[in-house]
């Protein structure tokens, strides 16, 4: 898969993402009066404490690194394209995603007992980006980008 | 090799524009998802309270009480959360007479729920929740002071759980607890209590089992000190 076809990989799923996170962040707004949950407790992982980082909802977080993650992706495509600094900062940011993710399907998983189907979709968005943009490779600087 | 360069340049251009056509389905998806996904902007209509039968244990103990129990004056107050007087009544004399008398041992406060409207039953039952968790008064408290917030209309259980999150509740066993009205009951109770006073205005205090009048702009602080004082010296 060419460096390109994976940024723009990157771009859609990232997308997706981004509507994910939004629609959890309006729900915690009120902006919606309950969650489309098909499975798990949706309501139940919102409701906790651990549905706040630092004080702001973490769909928050989510909105905000699915759309940083959206504006590296593009600025790699286009005007900073092959720029070393750019992969090695979307390397960072995805796996440091990734590694929240983590955390927060562990709460769900090992503290919770409940998991929240849109937190999950985002998990595994995290795992597709996080293979998308390679970073074990980028960071590694042992190979170009480019070279896919 | 110019041939070879322009074939590459159109393929490209080629998935360029499958890209952005991508990106403007998964847009428009999205969109619409997002626009349709909770049927519309307003919560869910709360359902109506369902109440209990006859086996209300209407007394004294559906109240919240705090301060000593064999403390020489106990003061009632009945009010609802919807109520501007209640809310100028609990910010100014009933917070002050908790803070300076009830817990020095001089008075005994007991609260009741005494919902007037439909819409005082949500934040009641709100606060009997949190009364689960030992945080009544301190709920009670934010409900006043955020009413502005929660009383615009429609459900405001989402508004009251983001509260006991605030207060360091549980607040996955709050949002059971409020969703399900499981506190309905213990408001019913408050009420029919009251009602049994003959109330039927709030608030409504009650001065050693005497009704009180409230009076003065501080809503009988001084008054109701000068009393308080009055009986504590009077018993020693």
């Amino acid at each position: 898969m060419s460096y390109d076809t994976r940024l723009r990989g990157i771009v859609l799923v990232g997308l997706v993402g981004l509507f994910v996170a939004v629609y959890l962040l309006l729900y915690q707004m009120g902006f919606y009066g309950s969650l489309l949950c098909g499975a798990g407790s949706c309501e139940t992982v919102q409701a906790s404490k651990y549905a706040r980082f630092l004080g702001r909802p973490v769909p928050l977080w989510g909105t905000l690194w699915y759309a940083g993650l959206l504006v590296l992706a593009f600025l790699a495509l286009g005007p900073a394209a092959g720029k070393r600094w750019l992969d090695v900062l979307l390397a960072l940011v995805v796996t440091g995603g990734l590694l929240f993710s983590a955390y927060l399907t562990g709460i769900e998983l090992f503290v919770l007992h409940a998991v929240c189907m849109w937190c999950v979709i985002s998990a595994v968005l995290a795992v597709i980006l996080f293979v998308l943009a390679r970073p074990w490779r980028v960071l590694r600087g042992s190979q170009a980008p480019a070279d896919g | 090799m110019l041939d070879k360069e322009r074939v590459l340049a159109k393929a490209k251009a080629k998935g360029g524009k499958g890209f952005f056509i991508l990106i403007a389905a998964v847009v428009v998806v999205g969109g619409f998802l997002l626009m349709n996904a909770g049927g519309s902007d307003e919560a869910p209509e709360l359902t109506p309270i369902s109440l209990a039968g006859g086996d209300i244990a209407a007394d004294m103990s559906s109240g919240t009480a705090m301060g000593a129990e064999d403390a020489p004056v106990v003061i009632m107050e009945f009010s609802d959360f919807l109520c501007p007087h209640c809310r100028t009544f609990n910010g100014l004399s009933g917070k002050l007479l908790r803070q300076n008398y009830a817990s020095t041992g001089a008075v005994r406060w007991i609260s009741f729920d005494f919902p007037l409207w439909p819409d005082s039953w949500a934040p009641a039952i709100a606060v009997q929740c949190a009364k689960r968790q030992g945080k009544y008064y301190e709920m009670k408290d934010l409900l006043f002071a955020r009413v502005e917030s929660w009383s615009g209309g429609g459900n405001p259980n989402r508004k009251f759980v983001d509260y006991a999150r605030d207060l360091g509740l549980d607040a996955g066993a709050f949002k059971s607890c409020v969703d399900g009205q499981e506190t309905a009951a213990a408001v019913q109770a408050s009420r029919t209590y009251g009602e049994s006073l003959g109330i039927s205005s709030t608030p409504s205090i009650f001065f050693n089992g005497e009704p009180y009048q409230l009076t003065g702009g501080d809503y009988g602080y001084g008054a109701m000190e000068e009393q308080i004082k009055a009986i504590v010296a009077g018993g020693e």
